[in-house]
């Protein structure tokens, strides 16, 4: 027989009499104007914006980072680690429950873990150490490694796309390569898939049964306590329509207003800002390693040279508020960040870049291919990449395109002349850009890498030996040596600087929770009838 | 029986054009350079990742293989799944046409009743201060681009006066006062182009009848003004007008695309802008396909209404 | 006919002059403005209208007026080309469809497929299948008009074809080119001068329309229709930035609109039906 925790079934009695006063009154409902459409529904098999969102209102992780890059237990009671590092013990907390109110069993998550593993970069690492994974009971399973990998548990806890969601196994089960088409959870929200209107609406509703941790919530970690009835997301792909709306309290909460905007919230009476996205965006100038002239490192030099963060972040943010320099490979703020190597990148120095490119023995007449998108901050940081390569005489083909083109466009390996690329520029989350080993766009595994394909053996080797760094000590100094080694031989891409926007709102909306990857979430999040003085 | 061997033949064309939209629309998007693979797997894939979703999505099939499969699958009722979504393309499509519907419902009902009467007075008073007054708002009007017109009257009319909301649509399940209010502005916007072509129409049209010998007649029999244009010019102008109101479908096609987009409605014509964005072929060929056939279908009826209520025209 | 032929001149004369207040600077925008349309300032971001800037400048610190100049080149080349093409390549098809019957059944079918499809949606369509590029742009927008050239020609050369002159013609084996220059070119040009007038000021718009949904031109051109678009998203920061382009913009269509017009009242005051 087995001991049950009275705590959980306390705790719901207390919820349940705490919520009995609230019926009486209207429900409340956030309504969020977001740009990011659910692309797809399903979170592991897609990077995408909208499915990463999703995935945080309707499911819930087994372990989840702090807003100080700790890890905690999150679904799980406890974890266990043997002597030998080999095999980990977890256990479920009790009374969780899916969305349909069945409980949440090992098994499940020995599925969802399989099914994430097949799909995501750090996963299928993780699935490489794996040499088995065993139910022990209900609550209990195991997961035996074939050799000690340090960051088992950071890659269990990861906060960036692909996250490791918990399904049910029957969802869990199908195939990575296919979408899932049953949409149950054990997040803090339910899903409302009567009311989904793809491209326009989603709605969710607050998930009755949920049992939030006693801890306060901090980043995605945390208890999750939800205090509104209904999320509703109404996507809204024009910014101005989504102010305009905002303005008119037709939204609650307008998720990124450009910093444009920002000074009409601010004149606006009961609105205001705040913001949530806690490390913002990184700006990344990524060269074509395989073709003249940056299969030089030279050229990279050259162009890092050339690269002033300041106007860049100028162009995109028009304020230093929302916007700062960053000379490192790795978020500006957080523990592997170090500005070792980036002398040309704080630097501006036209006549060093000229004389590189002359060295080089590059033809200046030869047009530098770049690939411009349909975006606002990659259109500015292009064209001005484009200026400056032109103010030393260089030659320059912008070609534009929509993100989706872009998108297959920088696949292509062939020569810029035909068909293919020399540069094009994306910006990235930078919570997920903390260390070099989670995300694919610090891979130098050449024609197996991230577009671009660096190629450096020794970048290779620091990649995969930072998470095997024991301490935080440890894997700084990896860290550093990467970035020293990438800003020598050609880092995969070049950083312009991080900025961020905060979202725009209702004074009436109170209590976010600020999350390093930018994701808005709804948990902790109250909303009174009129603004608090 | 030449007026049924007008309409067999009108119907029988139908078909081909179908199928002609149908082979263009297909090999357009079959030529199309971007790829939903990529913008599917996100932002931080490899790209192994990549080939295998195109794989999945069966996108490297030859262009023959890929166009048979679908033109059986189409003709069948089955338009494929949004390969986005996840969700076929027909129920997406039917969840999007309340909004679209009312939309243009609204369009037609609003500037046939402004037009008419506005190209009669202009007809009515050819040349004078009025008319030319008339005409050349209705020139500048056509002359401004849509969307410009539509932050117009949000700035104005929402967001300095407050009267109407600035986006979105209230279906008309949930009360005819919110509806109307949703629609207005929308409907202001996108029947501008349609008026001023109804307006125009109307005026050149009454104008020829007003210069017929019976409304001479008429006027020399002393009739009012008012019962001459009413009781002869208007019934007399009737056919071309509700022709044109037929065949500006196609504008309103279009407009509804601008329109949904500055207003921020769920209706055709975002999913159109989105699917477009998205490189979601199914979805895209989806909605070309069946917006054709609604406009062939329109026309044809407009053509085969046209013989049998003017047998002037020679078949 | 009440209407006096002051009006007719009226609207040409308005057309012309509106026009011209356009076509002109835009001609002479390397004179009239210094600034480089394309350079980045991003420290005089939305800096207001004034001296330094006289229409001010947009988000990325360029400059307005002298992006609004050059701005209309492209619109104008892009609303020249298109009625250029359309026109050729509509007459052509068209003329040949009337005379060679055989040829007729399949083009008129495929000139129904493409009528079938709504023009913006076709123009949406194709800009997006090929790319950004001014070529695309121009095809996009041509495509759903050439149509309407095929099927006013062919309908003219249906009923020339009836005439006794051109039967007269044809009976006595004038070659086809010869009639077709002779009898059916002369004939059709006025009708033609009109319609291109149309389309010149509907290709204008669509450019404008399809920038707005970021399938125009590539954002690197000044084009009125990417300025308007980039000018969306800070409407109410800098309201200069869509002011000029769509007065500019709605200024030239009326010109083109109102050219038209009067061509048709002076030129043939029973076109009005035809088009």
């Amino acid at each position: 027989m087995k001991f049950r925790n009275p705590l959980p079934t306390l705790a719901l009695t207390v919820s349940l009499v705490l919520s009995l006063p609230a019926l009486a009154l209207a429900e409340t409902t956030i309504r969020f104007a977001t740009g990011y459409d659910l692309e797809s529904i399903d979170p592991i098999w897609t990077t995408a914006g909208g499915a990463f969102r999703h995935g945080y209102m309707v499911y819930d992780t087994l372990l989840a980072k702090d807003a100080d890059g700790l890890t905690h237990p999150q679904m799980l009671e406890s974890y266990d680690i043997s002597d030998d590092s080999l095999t980990y013990t977890f256990t479920l907390r009790e009374g969780l429950l899916w969305h349909d109110g069945t409980p949440v069993t090992a098994e499940d998550c020995v599925a969802s873990i399989q099914r994430w593993g097949a799909r995501d970069g750090a996963g299928q690492v993780l699935m490489e150490y794996m040499s088995a994974m065993n139910t022990i009971d209900d609550k209990t399973f195991e997961m035996v490694l074939s050799e000690p990998f340090g960051a088992t548990i950071d890659t269990l806890a990861k906060g960036a796309a692909n996250v490791p969601f918990m399904m049910p196994k029957r969802v869990a089960e199908t195939s990575p390569d296919e979408q899932i088409t049953e949409y149950v959870g054990s997040g803090p929200f339910i899903f409302v898939e009567e009311e989904w209107v793809p491209g326009s609406k989603i709605v969710y509703r607050k998930n009755p049964n949920y049992v939030p941790r006693d801890e306060p919530a901090s980043d995605v970690a945390g208890g999750k306590h939800v205090h509104v009835d209904r999320v509703e997301w109404l996507i809204m792909p024009d910014q101005q329509t989504a102010l305009s709306a905002l303005m008119a309290g037709e939204v609650d909460i307008l998720e990124s207003p450009t910093i444009d905007m920002l000074p009409i919230v601010d004149q606006t009476e009961g609105l205001t800002t705040t913001q949530v996205n806690r490390d913002g965006w990184v700006g990344m100038v990524v060269p074509n390693h395989l073709h003249p002239p940056f299969d030089d490192p030279r050229a990279h030099e050259a162009l890092a040279w050339l690269i002033d963060q300041e106007v860049y972040l100028q162009a995109i943010a028009g304020n230093p508020e929302y916007s700062k320099p960053c000379a490192s490979l790795f978020a500006c703020g957080t523990p592997m960040s170090s500005d070792i190597g980036g002398e040309a990148l704080s630097g501006f120095d036209k006549e060093r870049a000229r004389e590189l490119f002359e060295e080089i023995g590059w033809d200046f007449d030869e047009p530098i291919v770049l690939l411009n998108a349909d975006d606002p901050a990659i259109n500015s940081s292009i064209l001005l990449t484009a200026q400056a390569l032109r103010s030393i005489g260089l030659t320059t083909d912008v070609q534009s395109m929509d993100w989706s083109t872009l998108a297959k466009r920088r696949t292509s390996t062939d020569a810029p002349e035909d068909g293919g690329w020399n540069i094009f520029i994306t910006y990235g989350s930078a919570g997920s850009r903390h260390n070099p080993f989670f995300n694919a766009s610090y891979s130098a595994a050449c024609a197996d890498g991230w577009f671009g394909w660096a190629c450096d053996e020794e970048l290779e080797t620091l990649r995969a030996a930072w998470p095997l760094g024991e301490t935080v000590e440890e894997r700084q100094e990896i860290a550093r040596a990467y970035q020293e080694r990438a800003f020598t031989v050609g880092s995969p891409w070049i950083p312009f600087g991080q900025w961020a926007e905060p979202v725009a709102h209702s004074e009436t909306v109170t209590d976010f929770v600020p999350i390093g990857t930018g994701v808005v979430v709804f948990w902790n999040m109250r909303k009174s009838e009129s603004a608090a003085d | 029986m030449a007026f049924a061997v007008f309409a067999a033949r009108r119907l029988a064309s139908m078909i081909w054009v179908m199928l002609f939209v149908a082979l263009f629309v297909f090999s357009l998007l079959y030529l199309a350079p971007g790829d939903a693979a990529t913008v599917i797997a996100g932002e931080d894939t490899s790209p192994e990742d990549v080939e295998r979703i195109r794989k999945g999505l069966g996108l490297d099939q030859p262009f023959h293989q890929q166009f048979l499969i679908w033109l059986g699958n189409i003709l069948q009722g089955d338009f494929g799944i949004s390969i986005f979504s996840n969700i076929p393309v027909l129920e997406l499509i039917g969840q999007r046409l309340d909004p679209t519907i009312s939309l243009t419902l609204t369009t037609i009902i609003f500037s046939t009743l402004v037009a008419v009467p506005f190209g009669v007075i202009a007809a009515w008073r050819s040349g004078s201060l009025i008319d030319r007054s008339l005409m050349l708002f209705s020139a500048i009007c056509f002359a401004m681009p849509a969307f410009v017109l539509g932050y117009c009257l949000i700035l104005l009319l929402s967001l300095q006066l407050d009267l109407f909301p600035v986006q979105g649509f209230v279906p008309i399940s949930d009360g005819i006062g919110p509806f109307l209010l949703a629609i207005t502005l929308p409907t202001l916007m996108l029947g501008t182009v349609y008026i001023v072509l109804i307006a125009r129409i109307t005026r050149a049209t009454v104008m020829d009848v007003l210069n017929e010998d019976y409304i001479r007649t008429a006027r020399s029999r002393g009739l009012s003004e008012r019962e001459v244009l009413i009781r002869h010019a208007l019934p007399n102008a009737a056919v071309p007008i509700v022709t044109v109101i037929g065949l500006g479908f196609a504008l309103i096609i279009g407009g509804v695309v601008i329109t949904e987009t500055v207003f921020n409605i769920p209706g055709i014509g975002r999913l159109t802008v989105d699917a477009i964005n998205k490189r979601d072929y199914p979805l895209i060929q989806g909605i070309i396909i069946l917006t054709s056939a609604v406009y062939v279908i329109i026309n044809t009826i407009i053509d085969i209404l046209y013989v049998y209520i003017d047998p002037r025209i020679r078949l | 006919m009440r209407r006096g032929s002051s009006r007719m001149n009226s609207s040409y004369w308005m057309g012309a002059v509106l026009l011209g207040a356009v076509l002109v600077p835009s001609l002479l925008a390397p004179w009239l403005s210094s600034a480089d349309p394309l350079l980045i300032e991003p420290f005089s971001r939305f800096a207001q209208p004034g001296p330094e800037h006289l229409f001010g400048a947009d988000a990325l610190g360029r400059d307005v007026f002298s992006r609004t100049l050059y701005g209309g080149q492209t619109s104008l080349v892009v609303g020249a080309v298109v009625t250029l093409v359309t026109v050729a390549l509509g007459a052509t098809i068209g003329a040949t469809s009337g005379f060679f019957r055989p040829l007729d059944a399949v083009v008129m079918r495929i000139m129904d497929g493409l009528m079938a499809i709504p023009g913006l949606l076709l123009a949406i369509a194709l800009a997006a299948t090929f790319g950004n590029s001014l070529m695309t742009v121009v095809v996009a927008i041509a495509t759903p008009e050439v149509p309407r050239v095929v099927r006013l020609v062919r309908s003219l050369v249906l009923s020339l074809r009836e005439e006794l002159y051109v039967m007269a013609a044809v009976a006595v084996a004038t070659p086809r080119p010869v009639i077709i220059k002779r009898h059916i070119v002369p004939n059709a040009l006025p009708a033609l001068v009109v319609l291109a007038t149309y389309i010149c000021a509907a290709a204008i718009l669509t450019e404008a329309t399809l920038g707005f949904l970021g399938v125009g031109v590539p954002p690197e051109y000044p084009s009125w229709g990417n300025m308007i678009a980039e000018a969306r998203i800070s409407f109410q920061v800098a309201p200069w930035l869509i002011l000029f382009p769509s007065l500019f913009l709605t200024i030239t269509v009326l010109g083109v609109n109102l050219l038209g017009d009067g061509l048709r009242d002076s030129l043939d005051p029973k076109l009005a039906e035809k088009i």
